[in-house]
């Protein structure tokens, strides 16, 4: 089996963490009709109203920061990200709390710039937005767009939360209008009870925003809600395209939308006149061995810690491909481990990625392809048929929106 | 009257210049001057975001005798194409290239929302490191204290301590995981260094190949554990006798670094190749300027436009050269008091002592002393070989010429 990624690699890039998120509690005071741990879906621990616990998190940070303050760390100043997640974290408040007083007060990182954010419903906002605008939270609120949209978004007797949440938002952009103005930012769920247009026209009418658009998730689908689910399901590229502004609206989500980063994605790939820094603009990197998939490297991006204490690299994996675990008296992260996970399931998609067409823009995370430990099929595959349609897909939207070259080679950041 | 899709090969690179262009083909190397107003307005077309590196043409515009002639040119070169709309009738796109760095460090600092990038994974730009231990000798070179200002080499200063233990394994601790593979081990005399073998063992434990560089009358055999090759520093007038005994020593595993000045001391430098039957791979040859021999330059090191563009230039090449110095980038010089230069000529970037070397890296991308020096300076900023010349070396500062060049722009 090759080895892809080496121990070594990955205890490097522990050390070189860019975001350690909590999932602070499983238990939620909404019951949205698609949570990826509700009852359209089956591949996340069970929920119990569990909270995580504050000394299991001081823990691990007290077993990371060590990594985080070796010269394994490459970085001149490292901007870790320190978030929470849920369920709904803010009904673990004093979790927050703790944590971000043990991060700003107790530990010793001088390298280190810590900045904290949360996802959250917005339904107890009221009580603790002085605490987040003070400690400059980012945060992320989960709005489907209008009363209608957001039908999906029941509270536990059933009844819309539609109101209090936007009388939440309202509270907060008034208090503190700077805050949420660089502070503040939505994400909506695409689905039969909304659209890309109206979801887009509703954040800019009610907050002069561009939301996140995310689709419902696929995978972990239980095989009994599957009609339940496609009913509910829609696709944002169709969505975005049914509607009558689609082009004006297109060109105001930018990278939001599906066709503009897919353009992004292949322009950076394929173009040829794009670097990733400066050793990509020194060295011609051709002969390097590439990664099957387009997974992220193992805690390149983030790690995630569920409430019952497994480490994950990213929050939207099921949780059967934990990494690690943090126990009541111990931290089991085992970097040899990890590689050898990563590189079997690499192992079991070379095959296809060493002959797709379009393996060097691959976005395929492999932990979301189905069947990964049987038979997996990556949908993305490309022979060279379907690569040359995409490609003339690519070059089809550019034609419409030549403006596009140009603004994804020089405005682009990072994708 | 007939239309044609006119483009040029997206690995076509075409620099402007007041009333000049140059185009260069990347994949065979073809290229094409051009100072007629038309056709340089055409290229220009081409460049306009709308058009997407390809413009509508007709015969009428083609009769214009300019036009037709380099377009003739660009398509015998093979560097373009004229194809009838008839035979295509939807639009092609050739794109033309458009540097996108990612990681530019301006364009990161321009941005507020890319802060957490800018000081991310900065350790892998470190390519050499120079250590620099001591500066005591006992010889009088006579350009001493000159020759390190053009290439790695020894120099003296009485004034200097030597780098504390402490320093070096500071500095050892601080690469251990960084990809750098190339680290030079410069003096003074180094074999005076008292922690030369506290040196060698952190070479070999941290795995990390040191190149020691000596004035070869220095020279001591030392069984180094951890070393890649000594560099013998040899310049002017040469001991043959003495070169002979290194050389002998040696069993002839070294690099040779040959200093000359004229035309003179390199038949000698041939000779001692001859005589020495010294493999080419173990030698390099290091112009110095002395204030004296522009001469020898101006013959020997001066660029011409054949020179120029003698080797096949890849789009990567001449897209580097407008964002970073390949002679500089990457290193680092550490002196004996610990201070740290990106550039020996440079200001000091940062101190070992109380620094981190990731810092330090992060000091130099943003003060620029010496990793992106580019050749933005006149004439060269005027030039169409622009981006075709190596990066600005230190012969350039030392001569007093931002160009070391024969070619004069056309008008």
């Amino acid at each position: 089996m090759i080895e892809y990624i080496t121990s070594e690699k990955v205890t490097n890039l522990i050390a070189n963490l860019p975001q350690l998120v909590f999932e602070v509690t499983d238990a939620c005071n909404l019951k949205c009709k698609y949570c990826a741990y509700g009852e359209l879906y089956n591949d996340y621990d069970k929920r119990e109203n569990k909270k995580l616990s504050i000394k299991q998190a001081i823990r691990l940070i007290d077993y990371l920061v060590p990594f985080w303050n070796s010269t394994r760390n490459t970085s001149a100043k490292s901007h870790m990200r320190i978030s929470f997640y849920g369920g709904e974290p803010l009904l673990n408040f004093h979790f927050i709390e703790s944590i971000v007083a043990y991060i700003t007060k107790e530990i010793n990182c001088p390298n280190h710039i810590f900045t904290f954010s949360m996802t959250t419903n917005a339904v107890l906002l009221h009580k603790y937005i002085d605490y987040l605008a003070d400690n400059k939270f980012h945060l992320l609120i989960s709005l489907d767009g209008n009363k209608e949209n957001n039908s999906y978004r029941l509270d536990r007797r059933g009844e819309s939360s539609f109101e209090h949440i936007v009388n939440n938002i309202g509270m907060i952009k008034e208090k503190y209008p700077d805050y949420f103005r660089k502070y503040v930012n939505f994400n909506a769920v695409l689905h039969n009870k909304n659209s890309v247009e109206q979801i887009h026209a509703f954040f800019k009418r009610m907050y002069d925003k561009t939301p996140r658009i995310g689709e419902l998730n696929t995978t972990g689908i239980r095989k009994d809600k599957i009609n339940i689910f496609n009913q509910m399901y829609q696709n944002a590229p169709t969505s975005l395209s049914e509607s009558k502004k689609s082009e004006e609206l297109e060109n105001e989500m930018f990278l939001n939308s599906n066709n503009y980063k897919n353009l992004a994605l292949f322009l950076y790939q394929y173009s040829g006149f794009i670097y990733e820094d400066y050793l990509d603009l020194l060295y011609d990197k051709e002969e390097i061995k590439s990664i099957p998939t387009g997974t992220c490297l193992p805690f390149s991006k983030k790690m995630f810690v569920t409430v019952n204490g497994k480490i994950l690299a990213c929050e939207r994996i099921g949780h059967q491909f934990s990494l690690g675990q943090v126990s009541e008296k111990d931290i089991e992260l085992n970097p040899v481990d990890i590689a050898k996970k990563y590189n079997y399931y690499y192992d079991k998609m070379s095959r296809q990625c060493g002959t797709c067409q379009n393996n060097k823009a691959c976005i395929q995370c492999l932990f979301s392809i189905q069947d990964i430990e049987t038979k997996p099929i990556c949908y993305g595959y490309m022979n060279e048929r379907r690569f040359q349609f995409f490609c003339k897909e690519q070059f089809e939207f550019l034609r419409k929106h030549p403006e596009a070259y140009r603004k994804i080679m020089e405005e682009v950041l990072i994708l | 009257m007939n239309k044609y899709w006119f483009y040029l090969k997206s690995s076509v690179y075409v620099e402007f210049k007041h009333q000049h262009i140059f185009l260069y083909d990347t994949s065979n190397g073809n290229y094409l001057e051009a100072t007629s107003h038309d056709f340089i307005n055409l290229v220009e077309e081409l460049y306009e975001d709308g058009n997407l590196g390809v413009i509508l043409v007709d015969d009428m515009l083609l009769t214009i005798p300019a036009v037709k002639n380099y377009v003739e040119k660009i398509l015998e070169k093979d560097m373009g194409s004229l194809i009838n709309i008839e035979e295509m009738p939807v639009k092609p796109i050739s794109l033309v290239p458009i540097l996108s760095l990612k990681k530019d460090i301006d364009k990161l600092l321009s941005k507020e929302d890319a802060l957490p990038y800018l000081h991310q994974d900065l350790g892998k730009y470190l390519l050499e490191l120079n250590i620099h231990l001591n500066s005591n000798c006992a010889l009088s070179c006579p350009w001493c204290n000159k020759y390190d200002k053009q290439f790695l080499c020894c120099s003296r200063d009485t004034s200097m301590p030597f780098l504390s233990l402490l320093s070096l394994k500071r500095i050892f601790e601080q690469i251990q995981y960084l990809p750098i593979s190339t680290i030079n081990i410069l003096g003074g005399d180094i074999f005076q260094y008292e922690h030369l073998q506290s040196l060698d063992e952190l070479g070999k434990m941290s795995n990390k190949v040191l190149n020691v560089y000596c004035h070869y009358k220095h020279f001591s055999v030392y069984n180094f554990k951890g070393i890649r090759a000594i560099h013998l520093i040899i310049p002017f007038p040469v001991d043959v006798e003495k070169l002979q005994t290194v050389y002998a020593g040696l069993g002839g595993k070294c690099i040779f670094h040959f200093i000359i000045e004229n035309k003179n001391h390199y038949m000698q430098v041939q000779s001692i190749i001859s005589a020495f039957r010294m493999n080419e791979d173990m030698i390099k040859i290091h112009p110095f300027y002395n204030g004296k021999n522009i001469d020898f330059f101006e013959d020997f090191i001066y660029l011409d436009k054949e020179d120029i563009l003698c080797d096949k230039a890849s789009m990567r090449d001449i897209l580097r050269n407008k964002k970073l110095n390949i002679n500089t980038f990457g290193g680092l010089h550490i002196l004996p008091d610990g201070k740290v230069k990106g550039n020996l000529e440079a200001n000091v970037i940062g101190n070992i002592l109380n620094q981190n070397i990731t810092e330090i890296i992060f000091n130099e991308l943003k003060m620029n002393t010496a990793w992106r020096r580019v050749r933005t300076a006149k004439p060269c900023c005027d030039c169409i070989f622009q981006c075709f010349c190596p990066s600005p070396s230190n012969y350039e500062r030392v001569i007093g010429r931002p160009n070391l060049c024969h070619v004069k722009s056309e008008k």
